[in-house]
């Protein structure tokens, strides 16, 4: 594959990038007893992209024969043509750097296909009906695993030459409960860049079902959180949430160029000295299956360390080759597209904020009036930095005790007020949001963890 | 098009040689143009093919399904294997299976041949139109994203038990999106679009300039104060937290598994009188109108709720099958993905109030221009951030609002509703009024 397509791009008269994406997908849906879905989704093509007078142009094909990649070339040159004149300013080169070339391989293909569909489908019938009769309150579970088995292969006309295989799992199960007309829902599980035994190692799926069905009963009797400014004292899963959707997100810098809350902030304090924010492809703490692994991007750049904040300092954006031109650096390793038909764009991969020495024991100790918060409902961040996130549970910290359960919780603020007004970061650390996924057009496969942190934050409530 | 009735017709038939007691196959074919704007600039335009190929098959009561991203022979070939495999594999359920075929009525405003030659060079004149129109509104209008997307196609369905159809359909939207800067004051972030089924039925310009309007009144926001009082949503904000968990709650599936707030409630009344909501497949220009669903099936036009009063339930044929009654047509999902019970276009029909009568009668409220936050369909819990807020003070629009939160239960409000516009804004596939609720808890931090 990787000689038909540098034969193709040798032939090329301007900058061109081949990446043929052959994705394999499994996904086993259950919802109280019923098999919703057990699809397998084959998507294969080739995404073609071009730089024509300072202009892009992207076309695919799913066609893998060499005419049709040839169309393909002139579809996206044209498209560059086309669309060069209402271009204002025009790219004038990408950032150099050593282009990935040779084979990488993350994750474990092989050991996911040894185990059957039917076991794999038998544990998801398993867990939903073990989530439904943890107790008779629960009215409907879910389970849901999505196995995707990703091969690409990356050459450019400037020399990316790169084989790269990946396999990402997903395992979650939910919960509703329901008691005299009040029902209340609870969400949890693991995605990892690895086997099987890796999405299992932290949940087994009888503890997941446990887990899940115990909080959503547990919620039916919590009162509504109070609303107002407070401290607050985040689980690993709602740090890793507000690094990636609140800070990481005005930090690509597609969106810095845009006018970000982080345009202007390089070299400037932006967070407690205690905050150290990265985004890594490969992984440097915690489980090495940390789902958001990518070893070289979609543009053939390896991916490596990046450290967004250095102890409250702003010290890097991140950036496809097109962004790292421009800011004069080097790429980071973030240009990720979701399928051979969609074209790179900056995204992060896992992000997270380092830990500290902090004890959680001191921590909870040193609050008066205040909530632990665990579990990350939807949240949404804007590219000011506000943010508004959903807490699956919420409790009262009074005089340095965790407390009652509440629920209907949610937490919003300016990211970078929030990070300025850290006091305290755990020794602890986990990878937390590896199941779902980020959306920027596309979707992309990320996580984001770190440890827990104390920070003043305004709790939505009643 | 014939060549997508034979690729389904020709994998219905391997999948039935092959063993399957029933088969479908829904099969989509087209061309996508796009041209997104970035940083205040073209950023890339794209033409690309859309084929598709789903397969869908019954063997002793278990389902399977494959999808390919091609429609060849050969690709059909492999994917019946995969979904018998599959089906072996899964566990029975004796409500599955497909529909038999019943008539199908053609549903105008789907498709336009004029966007046939709808090329990347409209694309990029469009997005341009969007970009320039913000920009002449105001400097400083800064624009994070945006652009214009065009389809042209067909899709197809054929079953073992006789159904068989095919319809071409058009499409564009254009959406843009960003905020305003003043040195260092930065706008509320916001976002607008249009779509239709014609390039002749949105004017990109048009909506750039509300977009830039929206932002630029929301800079300078002050917080503002807690209360428990009125809050006036706008169409944005009424999709999301009244709209969706109304879809949710109409949804058979949802009703059959007891996580539909709206469970045991047909005829009776969950909303004020002034409330009425329709699924509309017929819609004209509607981005969700169709002739036929998932399964190949004519979705009915149904009204969910009439004066507050819940009238109906939607079905595919899983759910239909399970009450004991056919499907009204709700089976949503393209070729990629196994049906499941889904709206069309929903329409919350216009009401009586001018929309500047509910903020002159309004003494002390907000205006939710967008809604940032969570909403629980199950429970009817919202809560999340105002954005592009305005108080109401005295019956006049005030101070644009940051940091402000509203939460509650929808469904315990909806019985209360206060007002509902005669203007209404399109959002898709959702036409939706301005509506107004009292006793909403506001806080601020």
């Amino acid at each position: 594959m990787r000689d038909v397509l540098k034969t193709l791009v040798a032939d090329a008269k301007q900058w061109t990038e081949l990446r043929v994406h052959d994705r394999r997908s499994l996904q086993i849906v259950v919802r109280k007893g019923e098999l919703e879905a057990a699809a397998y989704r084959k998507i294969c093509g080739v995404g073609v992209r071009v730089l024509v007078n300072g202009t892009w142009g992207f076309s695919s094909t799913s066609s893998m024969n060499v005419s049709s990649i040839k169309a393909a070339v002139r579809d996206a040159t044209i498209a560059a043509e086309q669309s060069s004149g209402g271009r204002s300013e025009r790219i004038e080169r990408l950032a150099d750097c050593e282009l990935a070339v040779g084979d990488f391989r993350s994750g474990d293909a092989e050991d996911v296909a040894s185990h059957s569909t039917e076991e794999k489908t038998s544990l998801v019938v398993e867990t939903e009906k073990r989530t439904r009769e943890s107790s008779s309150r629960i009215r409907s579970a879910m389970c849901r695993y999505t196995e995707l088995v990703d091969e690409k292969w990356i050459v450019s006309t400037d020399g990316a030459d790169a084989h790269i295989e990946d396999t990402k799992l997903e395992f979650v199960t939910s919960a509703v409960a329901a008691q005299d007309g009040e029902m209340t829902f609870s969400y949890h599980g693991d995605g990892v860049t690895g086997g099987w035994s890796d999405l299992f190692a932290r949940w087994s799926p009888e503890a997941l079902s446990d887990h899940v069905g115990r909080v959503a009963v547990d919620l039916l009797s919590a009162p509504y959180a109070p609303g107002g400014a407070t401290t607050v004292i985040l689980a690993p899963d709602l740090v890793g949430l507000l690094a990636h959707e609140a800070i990481g997100h005005t930090v690509e810098a597609d969106f810095v160029l845009s006018g970000s809350a982080a345009a202007d902030k390089l070299g400037k304090k932006v967070a407690s000295e205690l905050v150290t924010l990265v985004d890594s492809g490969r992984v440097y703490i915690g489980a090495e299956c940390a789902g958001g692994v990518v070893l070289v991007d979609d543009e053939g750049v390896p991916a490596r360390k990046t450290v967004i904040i250095d102890s409250g300092i702003l010290t890097s954006y991140l950036h496809d080759r097109e962004s790292a031109a421009r800011f004069g650096v080097a790429p980071t390793g973030n240009a990720r597209a979701w399928l051979y038909r969609d074209e790179p764009i900056i995204r992060m991969r896992n992000t997270y904020l380092e830990p500290g020495e902090g004890s959680f024991d001191e921590m909870v100790a040193g609050v008066a009036n205040g909530f632990l918060m665990r579990g990350a409902g939807s949240g949404q961040a804007d590219s000011n930095a506000e943010f508004m996130f959903g807490v699956q549970e919420a409790y009262e910290i009074r005089d340095g005790k965790v407390g009652q359960l509440l629920r209907g919780a949610s937490i919003s603020g300016d990211a970078f007020d929030v990070l300025r007004s850290v006091d305290s970061v755990s020794c602890d650390f986990e990878w937390a949001t590896g199941m779902g996924h980020c959306g920027k057009g596309q979707p992309a496969k990320v996580d984001a963890g770190g440890p827990y942190v104390r920070c003043k934050v305004v709790v939505g409530g009643r | 098009m014939s060549d997508l009735l034979a690729i389904c017709d020709a994998a219905v038939e391997m999948a039935v040689s092959a063993g399957a007691d029933e088969a479908e196959a829904y099969a989509v074919t087209g061309r996508q143009i796009d041209a997104d704007l970035q940083k205040n600039d073209i950023q890339i335009a794209k033409s690309m093919g859309t084929d598709g190929l789903g397969i869908r098959v019954f063997r002793r009561g278990s389902m399977g399904f494959a999808y390919v991203n091609g429609l060849k022979e050969e690709d059909a070939r492999d994917l019946v294997e995969l979904a018998l495999g599959i089906a072996a594999a899964a566990p029975p359920d004796s409500y599955n299976g497909l529909p038999d075929p019943a008539p199908i009525s053609k549903r105008d405003g789907i498709f336009d041949s004029a966007m046939e030659s709808y090329g990347v060079e409209h694309a990029v004149e469009d997005a341009l139109a969007m970009l320039r129109a913000a920009r002449e509104y105001d400097e400083r209008v800064t624009i994070d994203g945006g652009g214009v997307a065009a389809e042209f196609g067909a899709k197809a369905i054929v079953n073992s038990k006789g159904v068989r159809a095919i319809e071409a359909q058009s499409s564009i939207y254009c959406y843009i999106m960003g905020m305003a800067k003043d040195g260092e004051v930065i706008s509320s972030f916001d976002y607008q679009f249009d779509s239709a089924r014609s390039a002749s039925r949105i004017d990109p310009a048009a909506v750039a300039r509300v977009f830039a309007a929206k932002v630029v009144d929301s800079l300078g926001a002050v917080k503002g104060e807690s209360f428990s009082g009125t809050v006036i949503l706008a169409p944005k904000a009424a999709a999301d937290i009244v709209v969706y968990p109304i879809e949710h709650s109409v949804s058979a599936s949802a009703i059959q598994k007891g996580t539909s707030r709206f469970c045991d409630s047909l005829g009776e009344s969950v909303a004020g009188e002034i409330l009425t909501v329709t699924d509309d497949a017929a819609l004209p220009d509607g981005f969700a109108t169709t002739s036929f669903d998932r399964e190949g099936m004519a979705p009915r036009i149904m009204p969910l709720v009439e004066n507050g009063v819940l009238k109906n339930y939607i079905y595919d044929s899983y759910t239909g099958r399970k009450d004991g009654r056919a499907s009204n047509g709700h089976a949503g999902g393209g070729a990629s993905s196994v049906p499941s019970v889904s709206t069309t276009n929903v329409v919350v029909k216009a009401g009586e109030s001018a929309f500047d009568d509910m903020i002159a009668g309004t003494d002390r409220g907000v205006l939710v221009t967008r809604f940032s936050g969570n909403v629980d369909p199950v429970s009817g819990d919202f809560s999340g951030v105002v954005k592009g807020g305005r108080m109401i003070r005295g019956g006049k629009l005030a101070e644009p609002l940051s940091g402000t939160m509203i939460a509650g239960d929808i469904f315990e409000l909806l019985p209360n509703i206060v007002a509902v516009s005669r203007e209404t804004e399109r959002l898709f596939s959702v036409v939706v009024p301005y509506m107004s609720f009292d006793g909403v808890a506001v806080t601020c931090g």
